[in-house]
């Protein structure tokens, strides 16, 4: 049997970064921007939900501590690092993400800017840390990213029109 | 308000054609209205035809042929049919009406009215 890696007491697996650009380009290229941004915002959300979910059960942490515990992990886990400027009484702000690994990923692969931002993944999973966390529904969408040759990306929190 | 306006276009488009669920969705996967059975899940359905939209487009765009109007896929029983409304928004509707027709006549009309609201 092979030997896993383990991180955090959690079986997890690791992947270079060209590895990550080379997967989310083809992505792109196959489905286009607006069908590989659906596909992966509804897929980082669902991670986003799931990963929420388990620390709310491991730690049985709730609402902004339950937020920071999860920040703290997917600054460990090497995600870049979150900083989260929303109202939690009205779900509106931004989140700044310094060194997005995706973002990093891209420009690893492709060697140069891209034309539209790439993080479209982590756009989702803040989402739905975000909802899983307070049970709100919000729509976050990219604004500035790394791969445009911004300094970070920045990723704007907006209340779900259809709320709860 | 724009909500209700949206909300407004898939209740009409539901008494003119026979129409079993419907939605609007922006370009990358957001449910903004629906007219959904119970049993659907929303968030799924409308990343999955964005995804199949913006599919369709990278396909059509590889070969040269342009932008494709619509979407039609077609079941034993019934059609999932998604055109664009925009360039923000795309419509989608379940649809078992044998008149095709009229169906595809009436969600151009939905789709542009949705396209002026957004």
């Amino acid at each position: 049997m092979t030997q896993e890696l383990i991180i955090g007491g959690i079986v997890s697996v690791a992947f270079t970064r060209r590895t990550m650009g080379i997967m989310f380009t083809s992505i792109y290229d196959i489905l286009g921007k607006n069908g590989a941004d659906a596909l992966l915002y509804n897929a980082g959300r669902n991670v986003g939900r799931a990963f929420v979910e388990k620390e709310k059960e491991i730690t049985k942490s709730e609402n902004i501590e339950l937020l920071n515990k999860c920040i703290q992990i997917d600054i460990d886990a090497g995600f870049g690092k979150f900083e989260y400027n929303v109202d939690f009484n009205k779900f509106e702000g931004e989140v700044k993400l310094y060194d997005s690994f995706l973002a990093k990923s891209w420009i690893e692969f492709t060697k140069k800017k891209q034309e539209y931002p790439v993080c479209a993944f982590l756009a989702g999973y803040i989402a739905g840390i975000i909802e899983s966390t307070f049970r709100k529904k919000v729509v976050v969408e990219e604004k500035e990213c790394i791969a445009l040759g911004n300094k970070l990306c920045l990723f704007e929190v907006k209340k779900h029109i259809f709320g709860d | 308000m724009k909500k209700e306006l949206l909300d407004n276009i898939l209740n009409d488009l539901k008494n003119v054609v026979s129409i079993e669920a419907s939605a609007i969705v922006t370009r990358s996967g957001l449910l903004i209205s629906a007219d959904l059975p119970q049993n659907m899940g929303g968030e799924t359905f409308a990343a999955m035809s964005a995804t199949i939209l913006g599919a369709a487009e990278t396909a059509t765009l590889e070969m040269k042929k342009g932008v494709p109007e619509r979407v039609v896929i077609t079941t034993e029983e019934e059609k999932i049919i998604t055109v664009g409304a925009g360039e923000k928004a795309l419509l989608v509707c379940i649809t078992s009406d044998p008149n095709l027709e009229l169906v595809l006549e009436e969600l151009e009309k939905a789709a542009e009215k949705v396209e002026k609201i957004l």
